[in-house]
């Protein structure tokens, strides 16, 4: 039982350590090749965990060797784009100038309910809306609509508009983060000072979020009504 | 790039290990085999000191071995050699007809085992 339980830990970790070499991607997002080492990874993590007959090296090596074949193979593809196309395929142009093309749809065995799924799930409900779509690698499926259907922007409208990064949290829990101070260009003092303003301690702080233009939001650990001012 | 340096070096250090391994498994397996030739050769001479002294060396040496070979190879195989293994003293002991037929079947065993982890076609596919 003992041993059961060391060998669940010392696999948790290495699936962890495995998942996290791999990077960063969305499970609708994994290219076939990591669809693929996903599904092995899970499934060879299981033999030695269900019969302790099975060295645990024995688990391990094909887990630790995927993972890293996964990643050498994506650098190379990264720098050899013909290797890219042929580990993970090309994005394919499904409706073009408002036109289907069925024999597209037909080589990626694509049901006309598979495309009005995918549709839908871009927030579009009329076929007739579609300008262009594509079949990315990953088998999702990227719209653009037809112009006289795309909302209105600012610049549309002439409105004059400053874009600036979104607000990162600076203290959480009574604890102030330094990263993302730094990432923001604001310093301990001034978030000293304007908590001073408040009557507040950082350690009396629930959450602050900053931004680059020097807005906040602060919300006490009390529950009293959050503070937000401008750049000052 | 830190992620593909990481996954070259764990990929180096996997390939490094199993190369080391599959020496150390072939010499290992060698000289047992050596050894199990070396009691047969005693046992047909009917020298039944050097006999005995060299199925105690074989003990031994199958014994160190198990350890490590514990962590790379299923332990059902290694189980039936040792069921093998352990007969052999008392069979020498009582001078039984059998003697020649288990050496004969632990020397097969052994070479199955170094085969197994000899990276040749048959053992790939």
């Amino acid at each position: 039982m003992s041993v059961v339980l060391i060998r669940s830990l010392i696999l948790y970790l290495l699936v962890i350590f495995a998942v996290r070499l791999m990077g960063k991607r969305q499970l609708g997002e994994l290219q076939p090749s990591e669809l693929v080492i996903t599904i092995l990874v899970s499934n060879i993590a299981t033999l030695p965990l269900e019969d302790v007959n099975i060295p645990l090296m024995v688990g391990i090596t094909p887990i630790l060797s995927l993972v890293c074949f996964e990643v050498i193979v994506s650098w190379f593809s990264l720098k050899f784009p013909k290797l890219r196309c042929i580990i993970s395929g090309r994005p394919k142009i499904i409706i073009s100038n408002g036109k289907i093309d069925r024999q597209v749809m037909c080589d990626l065995r694509f049901s006309v309910d598979d495309l009005m799924t995918a549709l839908r799930g871009n927030g579009i409900f009329k076929i007739e809306e579609v300008q262009y779509a594509i079949v990315e690698t990953t088998g999702s499926i990227s719209v653009m609509k037809k112009a006289q259907y795309e909302s209105i922007t600012r610049n549309d409208a002439g409105y004059a508009s400053e874009s600036s990064d979104p607000p990162q949290v600076v203290i959480s829990d009574g604890h102030a983060l330094e990263r993302a101070m730094s990432s923001l260009n604001i310093s301990m003092n001034r978030i000293k000072s304007i908590l001073k303003r408040k009557n507040l301690e950082i350690e009396n702080v629930f959450i602050m979020t900053a931004d680059s233009t020097g807005n906040y939001f602060i919300a006490e650990k009390k529950g009293k009504a959050p503070f937000t001012d401008g750049a000052d | 790039m830190t992620r593909v340096k990481i996954s070259s070096i764990i990929l180096a250090a996997m390939i490094i290990l199993s190369v080391v391994s599959g020496i150390w498994v072939n010499n290992s397996c060698n000289n047992i085999i050596e050894l199990i030739d070396a009691v047969s050769e005693e046992n047909f001479e009917n020298n039944n000191d050097n006999a005995f002294a060299l199925v105690s060396e074989l003990e031994e040496y199958w014994k160190k071995f198990r350890k490590i070979a514990n962590i790379m190879v299923k332990s059902d195989k290694l189980s039936e050699i040792d069921r093998i293994n352990s007969r052999i003293a008392f069979l020498l002991k009582n001078d039984s007809d059998e003697l020649e037929s288990e050496l004969s079947e632990l020397r097969n065993m052994i070479i199955l085992l170094r085969d197994g982890e000899r990276p040749i076609f048959t053992s790939v596919f």
